[in-house]
């Protein structure tokens, strides 16, 4: 039985408000699809993707400035950890309640992060503009869980950094492996120290509870390398090698953290393992990423929408 | 001790469900193995048979087991029976057979994972097709999806229900009014039913999750209070210690799911309630690994070939 028709509500047009969620049912999923923003989204994907091809994580990239206050400003709100730790057990349902006061520290501080991190830049007071994006990547915190829809806000505001003007095209693999490699230990990190929930994981359908890009970027730096991708199931095999890459890195983290055979528990990423080489695991990945998240509702329906990140449909070619 | 009666069909592709059968089919899927496409189609048509006449409150006498031994006590799930795991399909299944072999010891309410549109996300979709070729068993599960009931009542006063409250719902007769039938809805008091959650602030509060609401201890004590109940019995969130009680024991949050994700380390519980509605809870953790071998590589064909 359909629901009754509503007015049709207004398209979105881009203003100079703070980030906001625009996708409210799965009808708007079109307007998601043809517009500027999932555009300008796997073309970022895509650039840091070639940007990192073939590079180990742990080799000199070049950094500008712009990538050097970024990455400082990961470092600051990791420290918040030290002023909230974990309380005492008793009485919490999972997660840990001293994650809300350390999301707390990060809310009273992020326009002033953002507003660093820019100052170089002439940037028309865009911290007001981005902040909703910090305040997505690190997870939720009312349910202290964290799932691709943070991954992807996190990416989404380094988008909208790069078209502010503070990463040169030069930055880009230090952007791929320095500033979310750094951001992805950053929540590995909180994951761990406040016991946070996997948001919206599809289980065994997932590549990983937490995280998809580390898997999609870490691919490409390992096409042309001599790890062969059927080893990488074995703990043993990954076990000096993950600083080569993402990959092999999140890897490590699923020993660490999960329990029981990786090909039960990690029943994709086993699956992937056969694929022959790391070009069409990368090309693969792509395809999964765009039809397993951004394509799906309960990911996209929390995107946020902004003068950096538009919802207008790409023009046509005519 | 109940019997199924017998379904004899002539029409193509049902099959004959008689006791015998339902014994084999539950022995089957109890070992974690399929039943035939005909025996699913004609399982679903029987249970949706039984479960259409069940009113949106189920009433239930204790003693009840919560999420005993069939047929001897009845049981209550709590939903979200599919999903995430390598089993939705032998676990709905098994739990649609018991259904129709116990009738009126065994209760199934709906979850919010019991959706078209949410299976079609978190796996249970996909898992249909891979065993059985196409997604006719994932239409027809859907489709009696649609059937369950959307909340119970133990002994009067233990309101069970998948998610939580809804703003739009002040009495278990709002609840009798709704019209289930359908696909779970993008918002509005069936969709909160299975959404919501409990949280530590008064009132209402949006929801997270992008559907339902949040609410808190008052909302819980008028609710009680207009309908007579002492408890709200609910699921659908982890719980370390699998069960939590919330608002001074007025909610008690019930989770199922051992070692969530192969990750959390919770174990899970079953709220058991006799015939005096005390409350016993059995705690169990997840199961030894069988030693099964490794599987076959098998990478998905859309993505990777």
């Amino acid at each position: 039985m359909e629901p009754p028709t509503i007015a049709p509500r207004p398209s979105w047009a881009p203003d100079d408000g703070p980030a906001a969620k625009w996708i409210k049912g799965p009808m708007d999923l079109a307007a998601w699809k043809r517009s500027l923003a999932h555009r300008d989204y796997l073309d970022f994907l895509h650039r840091v993707n070639d940007a990192v091809a073939g590079k180990k994580t742990s080799q000199w990239v070049p950094q500008s400035p712009g990538v050097q206050k970024v990455m400082s400003m990961l470092e600051v709100i990791k420290g918040y950890t030290d002023k909230h730790p974990p309380e005492a057990e008793m009485q919490q349902r999972y997660g840990n309640k001293a994650y809300r006061k350390w999301y707390a520290e990060l809310t009273e501080n992020a326009k002033e992060l953002i507003n660093d991190v820019l100052e170089e830049v002439e940037n028309d007071g865009a911290a007001a503009m981005l902040e909703p994006y910090l305040l997505d990547s690190f997870g939720n915190q009312t349910r202290i869980d964290y799932g691709s829809g943070h991954e992807a806000a996190f990416i989404i505001l380094l988008l909208c950094f790069e078209k502010i003007g503070l990463f040169t095209p030069e930055d880009l693999p230090a952007v791929g492996l320095m500033i979310f490699g750094e951001y992805l230990r950053a929540c590995r990190h909180l994951q761990r120290l406040y016991k946070m929930e996997p948001a919206g994981s599809h289980g065994v359908y997932s590549l990983d509870d937490y995280q998809f890009v580390p898997f999609l970027w870490g691919s490409s730096q390992l096409i042309g390398s001599n790890f062969d991708p059927n080893n990488y199931p074995q703990p043993e095999k990954v076990q000096d090698h993950d600083m080569e890459s993402l990959f092999l890195e999140a890897i490590t983290y699923i020993n660490d953290t999960k329990t029981g055979p990786f090909y039960e528990h990690s029943n994709q990423l086993w699956n992937i393992s056969a694929v022959p080489n790391w070009d069409k695991i990368n090309s693969g990945l792509f395809k999964m990423y765009e039809a397993e998240v951004l394509l799906k509702f309960p990911v996209v329906q929390h995107f946020l929408f902004c003068k950096y990140f538009q919802l207008t449909p790409v023009p046509d070619e005519n | 001790m109940e019997t199924a009666a017998a379904v004899s069909e002539t029409s193509a592709g049902l099959v004959e469900n008689t006791v015998n059968d339902l014994d084999k089919q539950i022995q089957t899927l109890m070992n974690c193995e399929i039943i035939s496409e005909a025996e699913v189609k004609s399982l679903c048509a029987k249970a949706k048979e039984i479960l259409i006449q069940e009113g949106n409150v189920q009433v239930i006498d204790s003693p009840v087991t919560v999420g005993g031994q069939l047929p001897y006590t009845n049981y209550l799930f709590l939903g979200d029976f599919v999903d995430r795991g390598h089993y939705s399909v032998e676990t709905f299944l098994l739990l649609l057979a018991l259904k129709v072999r116990y009738p009126d010891r065994m209760m199934l309410i709906r979850g919010n994972h019991e959706s078209r549109q949410i299976t079609q996300v978190y796996g249970f979709y996909d898992e249909c097709v891979r065993k059985y070729g196409s997604p006719t068993v994932w239409k027809c599960c859907t489709d009696v999806f649609d059937c369950l009931s959307l909340s119970a009542v133990i002994a009067g006063k233990v309101f069970c229900v998948h998610g939580g409250l809804s703003p739009s719902i002040q009495t278990l007769d709002e609840i009798r009014a709704i019209e289930r039938k359908q696909e779970v809805p993008h918002d509005g008091a069936m969709c909160d039913l299975l959404w919501s959650d409990p949280e530590d602030a008064m009132g209402w509060g949006m929801s997270p999750r992008g559907a339902g609401y949040l609410f808190g201890s008052d909302v819980v004590k008028m609710f009680c209070e207009n309908n007579g109940v002492d408890l709200i019995c609910r699921a659908h969130q982890l719980v370390m210690e699998g069960y939590k009680w919330h608002f001074n024991e007025t909610v008690l949050t019930v989770w199922s799911a051992p070692n969530y994700c192969y990750r959390c380390g919770n174990v899970a519980a079953i709220l058991e309630l006799d015939e005096d509605i005390n409350k016993e809870f059995s705690i169990f953790e997840a199961a030894p690994q069988e030693n099964r071998g490794a599987p076959a590589k098998k990478p998905l064909p859309d993505y990777f070939l």
